[in-house]
């Protein structure tokens, strides 16, 4: 182990990947843009008070943020992984001790002149802490038992979160868990049993599918011929939790049930969520392939749109832009997605190339929930869109992220540091 | 710090970027379905959110009379709506509204219910609500969101007019009745002719509703109205009726605590110059829905007010059907008018007496005789040379047993016994010759109703004019600004010569104009009154009065029926009706 006299590095500056930080910027830009657009009629006191104007001071912030992440030498994130862990933690619990917005959900934490979020902030240490582990040498990829403290970091997390209750955050974490354990190496086999309960909690709600999964999942475990009493425990562990499954369902908040069942059909509540959907539906459809222009559309303009500066602003971006920007912006999102992959593959580090796939996940996820919410193939979760949503928290995050990105492509010449 | 070298093989970056690729083509592809696909669709539903549209009712078509006077014109009613998708639970709106409206919510949701077609269209939660009330709304629109006042053209009847079963009303269309109407393009709340000429009429009544369109957000609020989509009402063809307003007035008066009806008619071409038929509601009533209890009073009225006693009701005919088979004999030269009859008060065939209605008898009469006194005896003696085939032949002139084609809704047919109906009624010898005298003098199986009895008078004033009776002479064509003439077949009695008309017809002119008819006292100086009275047989009560007949004055060539429900006999009530009747409308137009 060894630390540098000081945990930051400003010769990292040199090395910082512009073509992130200029695809960045543009998706942000036009992401203020349909702030602006989606809060034109909102009733504010004075336009500094308007989200555009809040969202632009987020973005500089964000920005400093970044820089600020981005200088920190990768061996400090290191080092102090396991210790923001133990904050982030307490950070994510600490809201549940602080009721009383009138709401009885638990992610804020108010600090009086402002809130936090801090399940958004745990996204990136629970990036780094992942890194951290799977790139230590001890870490065997061909070893399950080196699976389990993972397992156990990313489960409590999601397990708060979930709690709070949050549901899209916690599919978010354990997205970043899928992302980073694959690239981390680890055997199919072993992605295939941790990941076989979640296949099995969905096919547990219909018996012919639960049936045809049970069946497929023994082939797969005899293929890969273990002692018998391991096979044995995967299966019959994954039967139980597909039995306890209905129970647990049951114990879901009903707004939580609702917004899963709607996903199925969009018209089963016209007034909630599903009349959310059929408004983002009609203004991302009315807008064609040329949109309706800027400060144009319909939908936004008279308010059918819900949330449309948070987590409908992709209807806004559909409705005013049309298909061919939506094209465009997708390209941008792919481009940069490709492209951290191929950092991911090219950096000499472990760590660097963990903390690239976890933040990438990170982001895809939430472009994936977000824009398939908004034209009805997920549920809704409410899952702002990178650079897009209005949000201070979120805004930085998203720049958080991009710094891990930006991070872990960097530091690559130790020859000329050495 | 130690880390390992990079875990990342080119393998599994290869599946990530597939993965990659794979996740934004499922995007893309809903994309393209959303906004490429199915454009138009979702194009039009964001039009429909963002204007809320307001129907503005077209005016019905008015109905002059044949001067020119209006009968029926609209007024406006005032209606309280709501749009379902502003109001949806809001419990505060809905009992401002009971407080304001005088109405219990459960009832006021009652009529939303019933007129609710979706959530984005204005619904009907009370009607013709009164000054108070709209000021009221006015006053605390702020605090009503979604809640409108809407005015909507109702029906106004001519004043001193009442006429129900002419006019017909109108009613909402409503939930539970939208599919028989729903190819015409109506939908709940709207209003559409339900009897009488509003029904009959409807299609040229009607009109077509227009639409303001006023841009709205989510929230329901206003942000103006989009004058260039603006479609104006247009409004319903007038008609111009054959009804004489002062005439038609007079005729309802003399009806003041009798039920029954009389019609006047003009033997030239058909035109009804006055309709009446008691007792009636007055269309008012019904225009924008008619009270509860109203309703009920209505339908539980033992005189039947909705039933149109001129075209729906089926009477015997009585004695002023006897120019039937006087007719048959005659022009089949059976007999000549010259034959007499004895008559001592009554017939005996076999082993049944049949009476005739003076008790102490006609004596020797002829045919004119026996029509000018009604005699019954002769009647008994004639139809049996005629016969049943004959009397049918002759009736079927007349198109007894048929409608009349008048335009009217819900005609009744009447019926016109022959052999098969005899045959099925009563078995193949279950019927003989005493039916026959029956329905020589109008009783037993014959029904008529009081219309076909004025078209069939009309028919031997014009010596054998069949007309088409009818109650609209033209309507207006606002969309190619013109009046057009309705046309109503008329056939003309070949079967029949001018002499034989000219026997039956010098027969009611004696029933008139003799010192000794059954209805000299509606001899009027200068009209050439010729007539017949009746009585039709009653088995619930009191004999209904009838009486048939017509000016032979060129200048007022008008044929008449009149009934008075259980009013004993024709020459006591129905006579002086018809009289009365007569001199007024001389007055007014010789």
């Amino acid at each position: 182990m060894s630390s540098g006299d000081s945990p930051f590095s400003f010769e990292k500056l040199r090395e910082i990947d512009f073509v992130t930080l200029f695809l960045i910027f543009i998706l942000t830009i036009i992401g203020l843009m349909s702030i602006y657009s989606a809060s034109y009629n909102y009733a504010v006191s004075s336009f500094i008070h308007s989200p555009f104007v809040k969202q632009l001071i987020w973005g500089f912030i964000s920005l400093f943020f970044l820089l600020l992440l981005f200088v920190i030498k990768k061996t400090f994130l290191q080092e102090l992984a396991y210790y923001l862990y133990f904050i982030g933690i307490i950070l994510i619990i600490v809201p549940f001790f602080q009721s009383g917005h009138g709401t009885n959900t638990n992610r804020w934490i108010d600090l009086g002149f402002f809130q936090i979020q801090s399940s958004e902030y745990m996204k990136i240490i629970l990036i780094i802490t992942l890194a951290k582990y799977f790139s230590e040498t001890r870490y065997q990829t061909d070893q399950f038992r080196y699976l389990i403290i993972p397992l156990i970091l990313t489960l409590l997390t999601t397990g708060i979160v979930f709690m709070q209750p949050d549901l899209g955050t916690s599919i978010v974490y354990l997205a970043i868990f899928a992302g980073m354990l694959f690239a981390s190496g680890a055997k199919l086999y072993h992605i295939f049993v941790i990941s076989a309960p979640v296949i099995t909690i969905i096919a547990a709600f219909h018996l012919t599918s639960f049936f045809i999964w049970g069946l497929l999942m023994g082939v797969i475990i005899l293929l890969n011929h273990r002692n018998i009493f391991t096979m044995v425990a995967t299966f019959m562990g994954n039967i139980i939790v597909g039995l306890i499954t209905p129970l647990v369902w049951n114990g879901l908040k009903p707004y939580q049930q609702q917004r899963i069942l709607t996903m199925f059909n969009a018209n089963l509540d016209p007034q909630g969520a599903g009349y959310q959907v059929l408004q983002s539906q009609i203004a991302i459809g009315s807008g064609g392939f040329r949109g309706k222009g800027f400060l144009n559309g319909t939908q936004t303009h008279l308010r059918f749109l819900p949330e449309q500066h948070t987590d409908f602003i992709f209807s806004v971006v559909a409705e005013e832009l049309g298909f061919v920007s939506v094209m465009l912006i997708f390209l941008v999102f792919l481009m940069l997605l490709i492209h951290w992959a191929r950092q991911a593959y090219r950096v000499r580090d472990t760590f660097g190339s963990l903390l690239i796939v976890g933040a990438s996940f990170a982001i895809l996820i939430h472009i994936f929930i977000n824009i398939g919410m908004t034209i009805g193939i997920m549920p809704v979760t409410g899952k702002p869109l990178p650079f897009f949503s209005y949000g201070g928290s979120f805004l930085m995050t998203c720049y958080g992220l991009i710094a891990l990105i930006l991070s872990g492509a960097s530091e690559q010449i130790p020859a000329k540091y050495s | 710090m130690a880390s390992t070298e990079n875990r990342l093989s080119l393998g599994r970056l290869y599946t990530l970027i597939i993965l990659f690729i794979v996740l934004f083509i499922i995007l893309s592809v809903r994309l393209y379905n959303l906004q490429i696909t199915n454009y138009p669709d979702f194009a039009t539903e964001a039009v429909n959110n963002m204007y809320r549209r307001v129907e503005i009712p077209a005016p019905r078509g008015i109905m002059f009379d044949r001067y020119s006077e209006p009968l029926v014109y609209n007024t406006s009613h005032f209606d309280v709506v709501i749009y379902p998708y502003v109001i949806r639970g809001d419990s505060a709106v809905w009992n401002r509204l009971s407080l304001i409206l005088e109405k219990s919510v459960p009832e006021l949701k009652k009529n939303y219910d019933r007129n609710y077609i979706n959530r984005y269209t204005a619904t009907r939660i009370e009607s013709n609500i009164d000054f108070k009330m709209l000021s009221h709304i006015q006053e605390f629109r702020s605090v009503l969101p979604g809640v409108d006042v809407v005015s909507r053209p109702a029906r106004k009847i001519r004043q001193g007019i009442i006429s129900g079963h002419l006019f017909g009303y109108t009613g909402e269309i409503n939930r539970d009745n939208i599919n028989r109407y729903s190819q015409q393009n109506y939908k709940p709340g709207d209003i559409i002719g339900v009897k009488g000429l509003e029904k009959q009429y409807e299609q040229a009544l009607r009109g077509k509703a227009g639409l303001r369109y006023i841009k709205v957000n989510a929230l329901g609020q206003d942000f103006g109205e989009d004058f260039s989509k603006t479609s104006q009402p247009i409004a319903g063809n007038d008609l111009y009726l054959t009804i004489d307003a002062e005439l038609q007035e007079y005729c309802e008066s003399l009806y003041d605590g009798l039920s029954g009806g009389l019609i006047m008619m003009d033997y030239t071409n058909g035109e009804i110059l006055a309709f009446v038929s008691k007792p009636d509601i007055n269309p008012e009533h019904f225009s924008g829905g008619i009270s509860h209890e109203l309703w009920s009073s209505v339908l539980q009225d033992t005189l039947k007010p909705l039933f149109n006693r001129l075209v729906q009701a089926q009477y015997p005919p009585g004695s002023t059907y006897k120019m039937v088979s006087a007719l048959a004999a005659i022009e089949e030269n059976i007999i000549t008018p010259d034959l007499t009859f004895h008559c001592s008060g009554s017939y005996r065939l076999g082993n049944r007496t049949f009476m005739c209605w003076k008790k102490e008898g006609h004596g020797k009469t002829d045919l004119y005789g026996a029509i000018k006194g009604s005699c019954n005896v002769y009647f008994y003696n004639l139809i049996q040379r005629v016969g049943l085939n004959n009397w049918v032949n002759y009736s079927a002139f007349f198109e007894f047993g048929r409608p009349s084609g008048i335009d009217l809704p819900e005609e009744a047919s009447g019926i016109l016994p022959d052999e098969k109906y005899m045959d099925s009624r009563y078995g193949r010898n279950g019927w003989g010759k005493g039916n026959l005298l029956n329905l020589a003098i109008g009783q037993g199986e014959v029904l008529t109703t009081p219309l076909q009895l004025v078209r069939y008078t009309a028919a031997i004033a014009s010596q054998g004019k069949l007309l088409t009776p009818h109650l609209v002479r033209s309507i207006y064509d606002r969309n190619q600004d013109k009046l057009i003439y309705l046309s109503f077949p008329e056939k003309k009695i070949e079967q029949v010569s001018p002499k034989s008309w000219q026997i039956i017809i010098e027969g009611m002119k004696r029933v008139v104009q003799s010192s000794d008819g059954t209805a000299r006292s509606v001899n009027i100086a200068g009209l050439d009154i010729h007539g017949k009275t009746g009585t039709a047989q009653n088995p619930h009560g009191e004999d209904h009065a009838w009486f048939i007949g017509f000016s032979g004055n060129p200048r007022f060539p008008y044929s008449f029926v009149v009934l008075v429900e259980n009013g004993g006999s024709g020459s006591g009530k129905a006579a002086p009706v018809a009289k009365k009747m007569l001199q007024f409308y001389m007055e007014k137009n010789l």
